[in-house]
């Protein structure tokens, strides 16, 4: 095991941090990433090469989806795609982030994991304050790509990828917050009080990091992708608990630019069922598993 | 990235399995692991012994002590399938992840050839004197004397909180070699015979399990000079750099993942309904939890094959998930077995014991937030 990442990946993420930093969180920047071949890095340098974009995306907080096209549709073997794409869990009435912006849709159908073309769907704008655009979308015709079951599984890891990066990054800018805002005579990040909110978010969110990471590599374990997507959804609430309360009142506005990241944290909690249906499924994954080990305690 | 396991690393797996469903003494469960009776002592050293005649007890250890330099990819497989298994090495764990590298860091030749050989060949237990009454999390501010008289250090002091102290043979022991010090100034460690005359051990009685924790009393203990451990009034360069070991050392998610498992299989010979849809979102996010711990139990394993730096804040940021993890899966098990959990051979007992210890011992989970904070930018306060 080795979790440096190789030469090609460390380039990679320097090139598209570089490409992030340069271009901001604007639209544009999502045909600057078609046109370098970023969205499909995972067709030739594998799943942690998607996991790496993905990363630097919720970080500079992207306005645009990127989870879907650069890693859900590569993780089930689906390259051919638009720019922009977006996924849903029902073939009616499903919630789609980004939705307007997409040209095509992941459809979760029961067994079946289907695509679509924004010909083949109608979109009903909807009004939210949490961070993306979002589109009620009813979907008329699909073509059935994989099983329902795969498709899980790369949505889970793409929430899992995408929480987890979203937190850093909240945290990261929370820090840099508490670290100069003085009250009381002194940094108010020298509060213990403070220090243990962010450290404690700072280990779940690293927690999500690395088993999110997990999920990407073992995409076919549904146990894991499962697991990430659960785990990512419970650290999101807290991450976003935590990081306004230590912020103060400049926390919510958004010239400040947390919520840009929080507000999103909790839509991605939203999805696939939420973290509620992602524990199920933990626990029904694990109930189906062989488990060949000595066990640490008396069996009935 | 490579997250896979070698193939001679899953190897060395299946065959801890096979090894441990052979040697085990059957029956063996967490319920032993603390050794409450001299036959567990016995079928402890037996497993060892067992375990150091196949070089399964220090593989992670250098060629010239008796190991074969594996990675510590290995330990960390070893520990997940001992310490899940009900841990039959009992406190070998801690010889072979930190005393054993604390020796081949500051021992003596003749301390190395005589300690590293026993504790390679599973025949030797040890016990840590570190915890005092008034030194826990502040560590350094024990109080336990070891005053050099001739040929022997004179130790007078009280530990507690010391587990194994009942069984082990020796005793790395911490004490104020300078009385004029505060702090981390002026400590030496001890190897400490625990046959030796004024060493008193007593059990701290708990509601879970006899031998547990105890207390240990020294009174005149004359300890020979030679145990001294590296300098005098140095030995707390060397508990920093090997408590970073002890942080790593135990695999508690893949145990309390096997825990959740029992409880499931208990709730379902009970007849409890597992398919309850709040039961199972409490489970799945207790074995959710459990993967984040192993995720970032592997992220502070790499970070040690990174180099001998004992600024590790993986480990630290392990810890802080790992510690409330467990309790988190205690009461998921009892959630999930409701009044079946509250026996004492059920999977919620031992767990909910562990869940509660594991955030206070070896270093307290406020302590591994202060780590952390420290590792984020924070000011100091």
């Amino acid at each position: 095991m080795n979790l440096d990442p190789s030469e090609e990946e460390a380039y990679l993420d320097k090139a598209v941090a570089t490409l992030f930093a340069r271009h901001g969180p604007s639209e544009r920047l999502l045909d600057e990433l078609a046109g370098s071949g970023y969205l499909d890095v995972v067709r030739e340098a594998g799943p942690m090469a998607g996991v790496i974009v993905v990363e630097r995306a919720a970080d500079a907080q992207v306005i645009g989806p990127i989870g879907a096209r650069v890693l859900t549709g590569p993780l089930v073997g689906h390259y051919d795609l638009p720019p922009a794409v977006g996924i849903i869990d029902a073939m009616t009435g499903s919630l789609c982030r980004w939705g307007p912006q997409c040209e095509a849709f992941f459809v979760l159908d029961g067994d079946a994991g289907r695509i679509a073309s924004r010909d083949d769907v109608e979109m009903e704008p909807v009004e939210s304050s949490f961070g993306a655009t979002y589109g009620r979308v009813h979907v008329r015709r699909a073509e059935a790509i994989c099983d329902g079951a795969g498709l899980r599984r790369a949505w889970q890891v793409t929430i899992a990828v995408e929480a987890e990066a979203t937190m850093l990054a909240a945290i990261a800018k929370t820090v840099d917050h508490v670290a100069g805002r003085r009250q009381f005579g002194r940094p108010i990040g020298a509060f213990q009080a403070v220090q243990h909110r962010l450290a404690s978010t700072y280990a779940m969110a690293m927690g999500t990091r690395w088993l999110a990471r997990r999920a990407a590599w073992f995409h076919d374990d549904e146990f894991l992708t499962a697991s990430a997507a659960a785990y990512a959804c419970e650290a999101a609430q807290i991450t976003y608990t935590n990081m306004h309360q230590v912020s103060g009142a400049v926390g919510i506005t958004s010239e400040y630019g947390l919520v840009g990241w929080t507000t999103r944290l909790l839509g991605l909690r939203q999805e696939l069922g939420g973290q509620r249906a992602h524990a199920r499924r933990v626990t029904i994954t694990r109930r189906g598993m062989p488990k060949p080990w000595p066990s640490p305690l008396p069996l009935p | 990235m490579d997250l896979d396991w070698t193939d001679s690393e899953q190897k060395l797996r299946e065959e801890l399995r096979s090894f441990i469903t052979e040697q085990r003494r059957p029956g063996w469960t967490h319920h032993e692991r603390d050794m409450p009776t001299a036959e567990d002592r016995h079928a402890v050293i037996a497993f060892c012994r067992a375990m150091g005649e196949r070089q399964l007890l220090t593989p992670h250890w250098p060629a010239e002590y008796g190991g074969r330099d594996a990675s510590p990819w290995e330990q960390t497989i070893i520990s997940e399938e001992l310490w899940a298994a009900g841990e039959p090495r009992g406190p070998q764990y801690m010889n072979t992840n930190w005393i054993g590298p604390a020796l081949m860091l500051a021992g003596t030749a003749e301390q190395k050839r005589f300690h590293l050989e026993l504790i390679s060949r599973g025949e030797a237990m040890w016990c840590q004197g570190f915890s005092e009454p008034d030194a826990g999390s502040d560590l350094a501010s024990l109080r336990t004397s070891a005053v050099r008289d001739g040929d022997v250090y004179v130790v007078n002091g009280q530990k507690i909180w010391t587990s194994y102290a009942h069984a082990a043979d020796y005793c790395a022991l911490l004490a104020r070699t300078d009385p004029a010090t505060k702090g981390a100034e002026g400590i030496s460690i001890l190897l400490v015979p625990m046959d030796l005359p004024g060493i008193e051990v007593r059990d701290i009685s708990n509601p879970w399990v006899s031998h547990l924790v105890h207390e240990m009393w020294f009174t005149d203990v004359g300890v020979p000079a030679d145990c001294l451990l590296g300098e005098e009034d140095k030995g707390w360069e060397i508990v920093r750099q090997v408590l970073a070991n002890e942080r790593v050392g135990i695999a508690r998610h893949e145990c309390s993942e096997r825990t959740l498992d029992a409880a499931v299989a208990w709730a379902e010979a009970a007849g409890i309904d597992t398919d309850d849809e709040s039961v199972a979102e409490e489970i799945g996010m207790a074995y959710a939890t459990c993967e984040a711990a192993r995720a970032l139990n592997y992220a502070a394993v790499h970070e040690r094959t990174q180099g001998q730096d004992s600024r590790r804040p993986m480990a630290a940021v392990s810890r802080a998930v790992t510690g409330p993890m467990e309790g988190r899966v205690a009461h998921a098990c009892l959630e999930l077995l409701g009044p079946a959990g509250l026996s004492r051979n059920s999977p919620a007992d031992r767990q909910l014991l562990m869940g509660t210890t594991s955030t206070i011992a070896a270093g307290s989970l406020e302590v591994q937030l202060n780590l952390i904070a420290r590792h984020l930018g924070l000011p100091k306060g």
